[in-house]
């Protein structure tokens, strides 16, 4: 008994630092998000073959959560890090990927709404959440953010992926895609 | 028979944890099957660090989409002769390698005699330089594998550096008659390419600022000007007096002690800033400026975000909670794809 505890030991030490490479697969089969080299996470085919990155700076992350759309079309990945996240999103046209970024000023409608309520100041961190896929094209999200004075405060949002094509930014993703509204506390 | 059981257990469970490998450290959940990697292969120091010098390329190549043109004149015959240029100008600005060299043939010979460590063609690592000599009437080109599996490397009709191609995409394109190769840089080579002497791994110091000073930066992606606000994290002195203090910034710095600034996540990607890329923080009321490095990750709200260690050099103060005294601003500018920089 003493060398299967052993055995079960080491392969539960193992397991904490050897983390499965595929997040998450898309409901049809057909595309998977996988972990590819040195902090990049990429949408591979079923073969195999990665066919657009989606993240490329997860040095310091400390969670990455993928949701893909019911149809396949589009997936959403959170990359969070301990003060900080950042959401990409993806979508098929029918013949190619597309990959883009949300926009760091989304944040503001939420400090504008936490500032109607009374909360304000400095934001020192923020995290978020995925939630559920609320149509074919838009999924919820929920995050907080943490004040210098300690205060906390609690909202949702949702996220719409807009499809189309964009201009291409100097990191490789295009600028645009990604429509956040109806910002509420919660 | 008990002994059997507990070899095999043991074997079948180390494969089964092995499987699982992958070089991801982050928590790494989703909608939808988990599945396994490969266990990494073992590598000399010398493959290790070229692939370490390999990841550097990758990320300069992200970096210089769009902003590296080589239709610079003539000598290159407005761009035709461009994708060595463009090559060695990323790898001279990554690591201080200079091919010298206008030639793809050239090049290659370079590289397969001792400046690079050959790898697959067909299955390359980010960085590798993916090289396919010009030989007779067949037209070669070169470029940098990225992160994401794609080939970057110049138009040569419009000279812009972009994702050109994918792998088989290059293959049915330029393998010709010369065929096509890879190579990391080999690290070896690197060292000696420095006339101090000095060791090619990454410099996170900041003291005099970079080597060649701001003109070797080249132009700020990143601009922002607001109020200051303090990072305290990897101070253990500030260790509950700052509510969100994290015993470690992402990149491994001290508040106290290193002139930081903070990135978003969607500055690292849209952008393509990371860790240790140079940047230079202004006090906007007094002029008072600091070299600094890129150190951590913030909120989407964290512009104007800095170090203790910064904010001291350009005359911040501020309380031990990590809030300024006043209202400070600053402007820093951050300089993505130079990490590899070292500082004076």
């Amino acid at each position: 008994m003493k060398r299967i505890a052993l055995a079960l030991l080491i392969v539960t030490i193992l397991s904490q630092y050897c983390q499965a490479a595929k997040l998450a697969d898309s409901p049809d089969g057909k595309w998977s998000i996988q972990t590819a080299t040195q902090g990049s996470v990429a949408i591979f085919s079923s073969a195999g073959d990665p066919v657009i990155a989606i993240d490329r700076g997860t040095t310091g992350s400390e969670r990455l959560r993928a949701k893909w759309s019911g149809d396949s079309k589009s997936v959403i990945l959170l990359d969070q890090a301990p003060l900080g996240s950042g959401i990409s999103g993806a979508w098929f046209d029918g013949a190619r990927w597309h990959a883009t970024v949300e926009s760091d000023s989304d944040l503001n409608q939420a400090k504008a709404l936490a500032k109607s309520q009374v909360v304000s100041g400095e934001v020192k961190a923020e995290d978020r959440e995925l939630g559920d896929w609320l149509s074919r094209d838009t999924i919820q999200i929920r995050g907080s953010l943490r004040y210098l004075g300690g205060e906390k405060f609690s909202y949702s949002y949702d996220l719409q992926i807009v499809p189309g094509s964009y201009a291409l930014n100097r990191g490789g993703f295009e600028t645009g895609g990604l429509n956040a509204s109806n910002f509420q506390a919660r | 028979v008990w002994g059997k059981f507990w070899r095999g257990f043991l074997s079948v469970s180390l494969l089964l944890a092995l499987a699982g490998c992958d070089e991801g450290s982050p928590s790494q959940t989703g909608s939808g099957a988990g599945g396994g990697g490969k266990a990494p292969d073992p590598q000399t120091a010398g493959q290790a660090s070229a692939t370490n010098t390999g990841q550097a390329l990758a990320a300069a190549a992200v970096a210089n989409i769009g902003t590296l043109n080589s239709d610079i004149g003539p000598q290159i015959d407005y761009a035709n002769r461009g994708s060595v240029w463009s090559v060695d100008q990323i790898v001279k600005a990554s690591t201080g390698v200079d091919f010298n060299t206008l030639s793809t043939a050239e090049m290659y010979n370079e590289l397969r005699n001792g400046m690079g460590i050959a790898v697959d063609p067909y299955n390359p690592p980010p960085g590798a330089i993916i090289i396919s000599p010009t030989e007779g009437d067949s037209t070669g080109h070169v470029g940098i594998v990225g992160n994401d599996g794609l080939v970057y490397s110049n138009d040569p009709v419009s000279g812009t550096w972009e994702p050109t191609n994918t792998l088989a995409g290059w293959h049915d394109s330029f393998d010709g008659t010369s065929g096509t190769y890879a190579f990391l840089l080999n690290a070896s080579s690197l060292a000696s390419s420095y006339t101090s002497g000095a060791a090619v791994a990454p410099d996170s110091s900041v003291s005099g600022g970079p080597v060649g000073g701001i003109a070797a930066l080249g132009d700020p992606a990143i601009v922002t000007s607001s109020t200051a606000k303090i990072n305290t994290d990897g101070d253990p002195a500030e260790q509950g007096y700052d509510a969100t203090w994290q015993a470690q910034t992402s990149g491994g710095y001290n508040s106290a002690l290193t002139s930081f600034v903070v990135v978003t996540k969607a500055e690292m990607l849209n952008y393509g800033a990371s860790m240790g890329d140079w940047a230079l923080v202004t006090n906007n009321a007094t002029g008072q400026q600091t070299w600094a490095r890129v150190g951590d990750v913030g909120p989407a709200d964290g512009s104007g975000e800095i170090s203790e260690a910064a904010a001291s050099t350009v005359g911040i103060q501020f309380t031990k909670s990590s809030a300024t005294v006043g209202n400070p601003s600053v402007t820093v500018r951050i300089y993505p794809g130079t990490k590899n920089i070292r500082s004076m």
